[in-house]
C-alpha cells in the first residue's frame, strides 16, 4: 500500500521559492497566474495498516517542521 | 477597494479600567509590557482624555520594548561606553550602524546584532533572517557590505534534547544552514567569526551576526529626514503576518512552547535583499536619498518613528498604500510587522521618479507611504480615517530603568587544579578534538568566503590539504588600493561566566592580540551583549561588570566603541545563559600583501613566545573539558598587553615575523599545534624555561597576553634588540612531528598527521 505525506508551509509563511517562480512566470508572460504554492510530497510503500501510524510519527518526528509547516497524509494509487 | 470589508482599528478600553487588571491587557495583545508600563499608557490616554485604538497600543508596545528601546541598559551603556570615542570615528551609537574613517576618502560601516529568540523558535529562518537584518542595516548607511561575521553558541550536541525543545544537533545545524543561504545567496563572503558549545545555551543559542561595508566618506546616508514634505518610501519585500510581535517576544524568555510563538517566525529571501542591495546603491550614488533606515525590529513602527524623530521631524502615514502579502491584515498589523528585506527611504518629490525608475529595475515592490511635516505628532491614516495620532517624543523616548544590580560575590581567586594524567599524549588529542577547540571547517567550508574576489586571508588559511585557524580575516575592500580590514569576532563565556570583569577583558584581550599577529593595528570595537534576565540583579551585576571592562580596556588602548547591540531576557527554563559578551574588533592593515600567516612557514626556524605565563588553568578549555563548572578566569595585565603591542609594532615593520599565532582556548599546546597544521610541519619545544608549575599549566592554560612567532635564524639578533615584551626563545619548526620536552622530560610526542586528525573530526564526528 502506498501512503503519500504532503508537506507545505502554513498560510502566512512566506515561500520565497514561489515568489521567485511566479515573478519569473509573470516575466515569460503567464499572465494568469495569482499564486503559486510548493509542496514535497514523500511516498511510503508501507506493509500495512499499522505503517500508517508510524509515517505519521515519521512527519512528526523527523520531517515536518510544525513551526512553519502543515502536512497531510493520504492513500495513494501505485 | 469598493466592497471589500475593512477593519478599521477597535478601540481599547483603559480609562476607568482598575489598574490590577492592565496586565491582562497586555497579556493577551501580547504586548510584553510590564502593570508599571501599562499604568504609563493608560496615564497618557487619560491625559488626552481618550481611549487608544489597538495599533497605538501596539505601537507603543513595539517602541517601549527592549529591543527597540534598550530600557534595562541604556543607563549602563551611557554610563560606560558613552565616552569612548576617537577623532577618527565618524558616527558611534547614533544611526543605524557605526561609521569610521578607512582611509582619506573613505569610511567602513559596521554593525553586530543577535538574533537568538528567533533561531530558538526555527534555528533556520531565525539565523537567515538575522544576517539579511544585518547587511540591511550597513546598507542603510549606504555602504556596500563586504563581509560578514559571525558568533554562534550552542548547547552541548551531545545532550539531546528536553520535553518540547528542538534537539540541539537540529539547532545547529539548521541555523548554519541559515547563515550559509542566506550569505552564500547575497554573494557577500562570511569570513570569520566564533563558535562555542555549553549546556546553558540548549533551548536558547545565540546567533550574533555581524556585517562591515565601505563607502565614500561624502555618500554617507544618515538614519534621519531633515526636509520637512519629503516622501517616505517604503521598498524591497511586501508587508506579512510574519514577524509580529518579535520584539516583544524579544523582551522576555521562550515561552515553552515552540507553536506559541509561530508569529514571531520569519523566512528570509535573500533574492530580494540582493535586488534590494543594489537598487540601493545605485540611489545612492545618484545622489537623491535624504535619509534611509532599514525595516528591522519593531517594523515600520520603529523605523518610520525613529528616522522622523531624530530630525526633529514628524510625518502623516498612509497605511493602506503599504504593498501587502495578505489582504485582510488590520492597520495595527501592518505597522508592527517585521517582514524582512524592507528598506524606508526618505526622498524629495522632485526625484521621485528617478527612485521609483531605478526600484522598477530591480523588480522591486514599493510604495509611497508617508509625506514628512513639522509638528509633534505622528499621525497615521487607514482608508481615510485617523488611526493613530500619537506625541512621537513620547513614543519613542520609552521608559529608562535604572535597575537594582548586585556585583558577583567578591571571592578569593583560588586556582583549580586538575590530577596530572599519567599520558598527557591522549589528553592532547583529545584536547585538540574538543568542541571548543577542534575545526570549524565543516562549518566554515559551507560558507563562501572568497566571493566578492576580496578575501586575503579567511576563516581557513594554508597549504591546500593542510589548513588551519587563521587568528582574523583579511579583506581588501577598495579595488585600488592594498589597505586592509582585519576582522575578528571573539568571546569567552566560560571565563566570563568564571569573573565577568576578567572574562571580558580576557575576551578583549584575545581580539586584540587575534589582530596584532594578523599584521594589523586594532581601530574599532562593536560589541553585541548576550545576557539572562535583567530584572534578576545577579544577571544584571554581570551585564555591568562586563560593560565596564570594555570601557577599562578601550580607554587603555584608545579603541572607540562604534556600535552595539544588547539582547537580555537569555533564558531556558528561568536557567540564565551564560553572560556572552562578543567583541567584534576590526583593525586596519596599510599592506594587505603583508599579512602575517598563522602557520609555520618553513623549517630550521626559531620559535619564540611573547609575553608572561602564570600557568592560571582559570576559565580554560581544560577544565570546561574536565567538568569544572564556573572557574573563575585569569587576571589580564593591560600593560603588559601595551608592551606586546609595541613589540608587535615594531617586529612588523622590520618584517622579522614570519609567522604568528596568538594563544587562547587549549593554551600553548593548541596554539602550537594549529601552526603546525597549516603546512604540516612539525616543531621541536622545550617549555622548561615557561613558568607555570606542573605540565598541565604550561601546556593547556590560556591565561596572559601570550602571542606565538617564528622568526628565521638569521633574524634573531634584530628580534633581541626590538622586542621590550618578555620574550623566551622555546624550539625550532622541524620535521612532521610536534615534540614537547620539559625539564628532560618528554611530555608530548604526537605526529602531525594524527593531531590533525584529531582535531580535524571534533566537529563532524558529532554532526
Amino acid at each position: 500500500m502506498k501512503i503519500a505525506l504532503r508537506i507545505e508551509y502554513k498560510k502566512g509563511v512566506e515561500d520565497p521559492e514561489s515568489s521567485v517562480v511566479q515573478k519569473n512566470a509573470l516575466t515569460l508572460g503567464f499572465d494568469k497566474l495569482k499564486s503559486i504554492k510548493i509542496a514535497k510530497e514523500y511516498v511510503f510503500d508501507i506493509a500495512d495498516q499499522a505503517g500508517k501510524a508510524q509515517v505519521e510519527k515519521i512527519a512528526r518526528d523527523l520531517l515536518v517542521n510544525p513551526v512553519i509547516q502543515e502536512y497531510t497524509i493520504y492513500e495513494r494509487d501505485e | 477597494m469598493p466592497g471589500r470589508k475593512r477593519k478599521a482599528a477597535q478601540i481599547v478600553k483603559l480609562i476607568g479600567l482598575d489598574d490590577s487588571r492592565l496586565p491582562a491587557i497586555s497579556k493577551r495583545m501580547k504586548l510584553g509590557l510590564s502593570a508599571d508600563e501599562m499604568i504609563m499608557l493608560k496615564n497618557y490616554f487619560l491625559s488626552l482624555g481618550r481611549d487608544p485604538r489597538d495599533i497605538e497600543v501596539h505601537a507603543m508596545a513595539q517602541a517601549w520594548s527592549e529591543h527597540c528601546c534598550y530600557k534595562s541598559s541604556k543607563f549602563y551603556l551611557k554610563k560606560y561606553l558613552s565616552g569612548l570615542r576617537q577623532e577618527y570615528v565618524i558616527l558611534a551609537m547614533e544611526d543605524d550602524a557605526g561609521v569610521v574613517e578607512f582611509d582619506s576618502d573613505h569610511v567602513y560601516v559596521l554593525k553586530m546584532e543577535s538574533h537568538n529568540h528567533p533561531s530558538a523558535i526555527e534555528p533556520y529562518g531565525g539565523a537567515a533572517t538575522g544576517v539579511g537584518g544585518i547587511i540591511r542595516d550597513v546598507l542603510c548607511m549606504g555602504a556596500q557590505p563586504v563581509a560578514l561575521l559571525d558568533s554562534l553558541f550552542f548547547g552541548d550536541l551531545k545532550s539531546g534534547h528536553g520535553e518540547g525543545q528542538l534537539d540541539q544537533r537540529f539547532v545547529f545545524n539548521r541555523a548554519v544552514a541559515g547563515i550559509r543561504d542566506y550569505g552564500n545567496r547575497m554573494g557577500i563572503p562570511t569570513v570569520a567569526g566564533s563558535l562555542a558549545f555549553d549546556r546553558s545555551y540548549s533551548g536558547n543559542p545565540l546567533i550574533n551576526a555581524g556585517c562591515i561595508g565601505v563607502a565614500r566618506r561624502k555618500d554617507i546616508v544618515r538614519s534621519r529626514v531633515t526636509q520637512s514634505g519629503d516622501l517616505l518610501v517604503v521598498a524591497g519585500g511586501k508587508t506579512g503576518r510574519d514577524g509580529i510581535h518579535g520584539v516583544n517576544f524579544a523582551s522576555r524568555s521562550v515561552s515553552g512552547k515552540r507553536e506559541d510563538d509561530i508569529g514571531s517566525v520569519q523566512l528570509g529571501n535573500p533574492v530580494t535583499e540582493e535586488a534590494l542591495t543594489h537598487a540601493v546603491l545605485e540611489a545612492m550614488e545618484a545622489g537623491i536619498l535624504d535619509g534611509m533606515k532599514d525595516l528591522g525590529g519593531g517594523g515600520l513602527s520603529s523605523a518610520v518613528g525613529e528616522l522622523c524623530y531624530a530630525g526633529g521631524l514628524s510625518a502623516v502615514v498612509f497605511l493602506d498604500r503599504v504593498p501587502l502579502k495578505e489582504e485582510d491584515m488590520q492597520p495595527w498589523e501592518i505597522w508592527v510587522s517585521e517582514s524582512q528585506e524592507r528598506m524606508l527611504m526618505a526622498i524629495s518629490e522632485k526625484n521621485l521618479p528617478l527612485l521609483d525608475a531605478i526600484l522598477e529595475t530591480w523588480g522591486l515592490d514599493h510604495a509611497v507611504i508617508a509625506r514628512v511635516k513639522e509638528g509633534s505628532n505622528l499621525v497615521i491614516e487607514f482608508h481615510g480615517e485617523t488611526v493613530l495620532d500619537l506625541d512621537l517624543a513620547f513614543m519613542t523616548s520609552g521608559p529608562i530603568y535604572c535597575r537594582n544590580y548586585t556585583l558577583p560575590e567578591k571571592k578569593e581567586f583560588t586556582r583549580t587544579q586538575p590530577k596530572e594524567p599519567a599520558d598527557l599524549n591522549s589528553l592532547a588529542l583529545e584536547m585538540l578534538a574538543d568542541f571548543n577547540i577542534c575545526s570549524r571547517e565543516p562549518v566554515t567550508r559551507t560558507y563562501d568566503f572568497t566571493v566578492r574576489g576580496s578575501t586575503i586571508v579567511g576563516p581557513l588559511t594554508g597549504s591546500i590539504d593542510a589548513e588551519t585557524h587563521s587568528d582574523a580575516a583579511v579583506v581588501k575592500p577598495l579595488e585600488d588600493s592594498f589597505r586592509g580590514l582585519v576582522l575578528t569576532s571573539d568571546s569567552r563565556p566560560i571565563m566570563v561566566a568564571g569573573d565577568p570583569y576578567r572574562g571580558t577583558l580576557n575576551t578583549l584581550s584575545e581580539a586584540y592580540r587575534n589582530i596584532l599577529v594578523t599584521g594589523g593595528f586594532p581601530h574599532s570595537v562593536v560589541d553585541s551583549m548576550n545576557f539572562g534576565n535583567p530584572e534578576d540583579p545577579g544577571q544584571l551585576g554581570k551585564f555591568v561588570e562586563s560593560l565596564r571592562a570594555i570601557r577599562d580596556f578601550c580607554q587603555k588602548f584608545s579603541l572607540p566603541v562604534v556600535s552595539g547591540n544588547v539582547s537580555l531576557y537569555n533564558q531556558n527554563r528561568d536557567q540564565n545563559i551564560k553572560p556572552t559578551p562578543v567583541i567584534f574588533m576590526t583593525g586596519i592593515i596599510d599592506d594587505v600583501r603583508k599579512a602575517i600567516p598563522s602557520y609555520f612557514t618553513g623549517e630550521g626556524n626559531s620559535i619564540y613566545l611573547i609575553g608572561n605565563e602564570d600557568g592560571d588553568l582559570s576559565g580554560s578549555c581544560l577544565l570546561h573539558h574536565l567538568g569544572y563548572e564556573n572557574t573563575s578566569a585569569p587576571f589580564v595585565d593591560l600593560d603588559e598587553l601595551s608592551s606586546l603591542r609595541k613589540s608587535m609594532d615594531a617586529l612588523i615593520s622590520n618584517d622579522v615575523i614570519l609567522a604568528a599565532h596568538d594563544i587562547s582556548d587549549g593554551g600553548l599546546f593548541v596554539a602550537l599545534a594549529e601552526m603546525a597544521f597549516g603546512r604540516s610541519i612539525g616543531a621541536s619545544v622545550d617549555i622548561s624555561e615557561t613558568n607555570g608549575g606542573r605540565p598541565i599549566n604550561k601546556l593547556f592554560a590560556e591565561s596572559g597576553n601570550r602571542v606565538l612567532i617564528e622568526v628565521a635564524p638569521e633574524k634573531e639578533k634584530l628580534l633581541s634588540s626590538l622586542v621590550t615584551a618578555t620574550i623566551k626563545k622555546i624550539g625550532t619548526t622541524l620535521g612532521d612531528r610536534i615534540v614537547i620536552e620539559n625539564v628532560n622530560m618528554n611530555l608530548i610526542d604526537v605526529k602531525v598527521e594524527d593531531a590533525k586528525r584529531a582535531w580535524s573530526e571534533g566537529l563532524s564526528k558529532m554532526i
